[in-house]
């Protein structure tokens, strides 16, 4: 099916939505490039590369890369998981220290910072100039509060420059324990078939709350004797409120952003943040959203363990997390079957292709720095995301 | 001896599949311990499981996947337990360790997915028979990308 | 008085340390005059013994000084030896 409207035409000014942005290969391969070539894009917490030698390995965009600690100067490199010899992934681990990496292919072999180190039986290839031939890198790396971003473009906003308004929350997050966070208790990996963006917009999305985590809150009430009130929060606690920041970016506090919190659980953030286009943080966990297609995703929870706390505490809110979170999680599960998989269901009825998306709409209030406050149940954040989309998009 | 465990094994697998939540949770002791491990993590004080509930959690999954508003299970999953390899692998604290390789057909939405692997259970004498304290599930899959796991393994 | 390994040779314990992109064996060996370490690449059975003042001096080492070792032609790929690794 081709692409009749143009992305700007895909989101009206009074916020009806055409649901080709989430089914349309062209729209995700559009995206690939407008969205994920400029930003700066999440890749790792400094605590998971924290020795030199030690390396990730994850996904900018769609492109697999190893991220990784100089060896000798101890710096962080973003390098594209791609041996320059013939195409081999060269990193299969998705963590370890090595401060030199050998393709199995051919034995090509590349130190951490990228440079190739060398050919085996190069005397084939004359005097070719190696250092032409390492690993390519992202050429911007940067760390913000301990959150490592890169950016495949040479040019453009500073990393600082570019998380804006919402930066001051990741600082936030990268206090909530005594001594700092670390991100050492692995990741939940989830894949459902359905667009990426369906996940970012469920993470900040608090309308839904009392209906699809009806279950959840019943049990709540059966272990503490009442549900929480988080609808009756949501619907009317002024202090409750979600703000578009600027760039994309997105939160909804519950109260102050350094004490409040959702009524919830141990260990969640006074808040959650979208930091555009696929870094999140709700819950107690920091979850980058992976697009792999059109309608096809990976979702990876790393839960957010505080330094300086014993171990016991630690545990118990990776015990918490788990409650919700996770393939088996008694709330995530049910934002992948109502808000990705039966929406993937409905989008088919594309006879008629529009939604709304314009929930509080008029009632945008102006705030300091650019940003827009609005009430807890409103679509801002979302709002939000797809104004950057469109801008990018154009 | 070992007839009674697997019969346990086998009763077990039966309530889970015919969906006589309430049976099945009877089979578990007060301070029982139901994990899910993600990968080959062993250490779930400093590592995510995919489920490491007590029994206080194990009669929540047991409200929620009885109280019709659990939609991650509407429709509800159909799943059919193969327990095979049942050995019993020794003696500690009390309990008998008990090993088996089970496979799990589970049929939701129209589609069907099969989870496998080694579980290992912890059994004490209780009520003349014996009930579990410990089950430990090892899926071969858990490291895996995962859709929905909300049904009893 | 040295307490016997698997190999009952009388060297310590056998250590391994494996990546994705190596694998090798480390162990005191105590066959020489004096302990040296032995050190086994489980990839091609090639073992090197490294004296004490050796071990010692490897702590000067950066991995950028490593570098003519890690090169592939320069060590058991060499377009001159031909296949040795």
């Amino acid at each position: 099916m081709t692409l009749d409207l143009t992305p700007a035409d895909l989101i009206t000014d009074d916020w009806r939505v055409h649901g080709s942005i989430y089914t349309s290969p062209e729209v995700f391969a559009r995206e690939q490039r407008a969205l994920f070539h400029g930003p700066w894009l999440y890749v790792a917490h400094e605590s998971e590369i924290a020795h030199p030698g030690d390396y990730k390995t994850t996904f900018a965009g769609t492109q697999p890369v190893i991220v990784t600690r100089g060896a000798d100067d101890g710096e962080i490199r973003v390098l594209l998981n791609r041996c320059r010899h013939r195409g081999a992934s060269v990193c299969q681990d998705e963590s370890g220290n090595a401060n030199y990496f050998r393709c199995p292919y051919h034995g090509w072999t590349y130190r951490n910072s990228g440079e190739l180190r060398g050919i085996t039986y190069d005397a084939a290839y004359g005097d070719i100039d190696r250092s032409t031939l390492g690993l390519i890198r992202l050429p911007r790396v940067d760390s913000y509060a301990g959150f490592v971003f890169a950016s495949f473009a040479q040019d453009g906003p500073s990393l600082v420059e570019y998380l804006g308004n919402a930066a001051p929350y990741l600082e936030i997050v990268s206090q909530q324990g005594p001594q700092g966070i670390r991100l050492s208790a692995g990741s939940h990996r989830l894949t459902y078939n359905a667009n990426w963006k369906l996940q970012i917009e469920n993470t900040i999305d608090n309308y839904h709350f009392g209906f699809v985590h009806k279950s959840f809150l019943d049990v709540l009430a059966d272990r503490i004797g009442q549900a929480p009130p988080i609808m009756q929060n949501v619907m009317n606690n002024p202090e409750w409120r979600t703000i578009d920041l600027g760039n994309g970016h997105s939160v909804h506090e519950f109260g102050d952003p350094r004490t409040g919190n959702n009524q919830g659980q141990l260990g969640d953030l006074p808040f959650n943040l979208i930091v555009f286009p696929n870094l999140c943080f709700v819950g107690a966990q920091l979850r980058h959203v992976l697009p792999k297609k059109a309608d096809r995703t990976e979702v990876r929870l790393y839960p957010i363990m505080h330094e300086g706390v014993p171990d016991e505490d630690n545990a118990a809110i990776l015990r918490v997390h788990e409650g919700f979170y996770g393939p088996a999680g008694m709330g995530g599960a049910d934002d992948i079957e109502v808000a990705f998989d039966r929406v993937s269901d409905g989008l088919a009825a594309d006879e008629h292709d529009w939604l709304i998306m314009a929930r509080g709409m008029d009632n945008e209030q102006p705030g300091e720095n650019g940003i827009l406050i609005g009430h807890a149940a409103d679509e801002l954040p979302q709002r939000a995301f797809y104004r950057q989309w469109k801008a990018l998009m154009a | 001896m070992s007839n009674e465990i697997s019969e346990l094994l086998y009763e077990e697998a039966a309530a889970i599949d015919e969906r006589r939540f309430e049976d099945w949770l009877a089979l578990y002791t007060e301070d029982a311990i139901y994990w899910v491990p993600q990968g080959e993590e062993d250490d779930p004080v400093h590592r995510v499981s995919i489920a490491y509930d007590d029994h206080r959690r194990l009669h929540e999954r047991v409200l929620r996947l009885t109280s019709g508003f659990a939609y991650s299970q509407d429709p509800p999953s159909r799943t059919c337990h193969v327990v095979g390899n049942v050995r019993v692998t020794g003696e500690a604290d009390g309990a008998i360790h008990v090993a088996s390789n089970q496979i799990v057909t589970e049929v939701r939405r129209n589609v069907q997915n099969i989870y496998s692997g080694r579980f290992e259970h912890e059994l004490v004498a209780a009520d003349g028979g014996y009930r579990i304290r410990r089950k430990t599930i090892r899926l071969m899959n858990s490291d895996v990308p995962l859709g929905n796991v909300t049904f009893l393994i | 008085m040295q307490a016997r390994n698997a190999n009952g040779n009388g060297n310590g314990p056998r250590l391994s340390l494996s990546s994705e992109f190596g694998s090798v064996t480390v162990e005191v060996d105590h066959q020489a005059n004096g302990p040296r370490l032995r050190i086994e690449n489980v990839q091609n059975g090639r073992v090197v013994f490294l004296d004490p003042l050796e071990v010692a001096s490897l702590t000067w080492l950066t991995h950028d000084r490593l570098g003519p070792f890690l090169d592939p032609s320069q060590t058991g790929w060499s377009s001159d030896e031909g296949a040795s690794g």
